[in-house]
């Protein structure tokens, strides 16, 4: 099992972007990870009396790759994107979604890697809850860059607002 | 009911231009992409430019007579470039009418450089 902790120390993203809570099995091929979603969170803030509070399928989506990038990043972590490989997301395909998850919900994403080359991985899954499909994926591909090929565009804009 | 919107990631709307959906990604310093996404290296998740190219979609759904349109699938994404705080999102949509909905394929761009190709699946 992996706690908060540990994730943090595999994965970049933090509060309030950071959409797990743990991992409950680990391999070097798959992974089972969960994520609860409560009134509580962020993005809960802003929301309207008597609006729909399903879980926005974005970050349902984003919850289930950050699973993924764990799975990913158990040989190779990236918890800091300024000294190591920044994970992202580079192409993801069939993607269909089921019932909307709510607060109160446990999500359960289930990851299988399916190969993996130096610079990115290609991995399937989806996420239920209660034994309910809310999300299954084809196929996504977490591609590594470096830093600081990243941000060429934006020291070319720095220069130019100087 | 209107769904909760996560307007610190992704505004809702955003603004029409022509047959444009210009989106600005937000650029608070105490937002949720510059504390989250990453610290040290801000960069607009792939899953803001989805919704991006959602809510291109649906404006373009409605502009066309359709309402009501619900999000079925991710068919495909690419995404080509890194996009930041602050960068203008512009999408241009085109709808395919299919048997059970629509297929809206959505160009992404930022400064007219391409960010992410998408194809969304909607059902009535």
């Amino acid at each position: 099992m992996i706690g908060l902790n540990g994730i943090k120390q595999l994965i970049p993203h933090r509060y309030p972007m950071l959409l797990l809570d743990k991992v409950i099995e680990s391999g070097p091929a798959s992974v089972l990870a969960v994520k609860a979603v409560t009134a509580s969170e962020f993005w809960y803030g802003s929301a309207e009396e008597n609006a729909d509070c399903s879980y926005p399928w974005a970050l349902l989506l984003e919850s289930w790759c950050q699973a993924a990038g764990v799975l990913v990043c158990l040989s190779r972590p990236s918890a800091d994107v300024l000294t190591s490989a920044v994970p992202l997301f580079g192409a993801v395909s069939g993607v269909r979604f089921g019932k909307p998850a709510g607060p109160g919900d446990l999500l359960e994403h289930r990851v299988r890697l399916l190969r993996a080359t130096s610079s990115a991985a290609v991995v399937e899954g989806e996420c239920a809850t209660g034994g309910e499909t809310l999300l299954e994926v084809v196929r996504a591909v977490v591609a590594f860059r470096p830093a600081q090929t990243l941000t060429t565009r934006l020291g070319q804009q720095e220069d130019h607002h100087d | 009911m209107d769904a909760i919107s996560v307007p610190a990631l992704i505004p809702p709307g955003g603004l029409r231009s022509g047959e444009l959906l210009v989106i600005t990604v937000p650029d608070d310093p105490a937002g949720p992409v510059r504390t989250g996404h990453f610290p040290g290296l801000a960069i607009f998740p792939g899953v803001g430019l989805l919704e991006c190219a959602n809510q291109a979609s649906l404006a373009a759904l409605t502009a066309g007579g359709t309402a009501n349109a619900t999000l079925a699938a991710i068919e495909s994404a690419r995404f080509l470039s890194p996009v930041f705080p602050a960068d203008e999102v512009c999408a241009a949509t085109e709808i395919t009418e299919v048997r059970d909905g629509w297929v809206c394929s959505v160009r992404l761009t930022v400064a007219g450089t391409p960010c992410a190709l998408v194809r969304l699946r909607y059902r009535s």
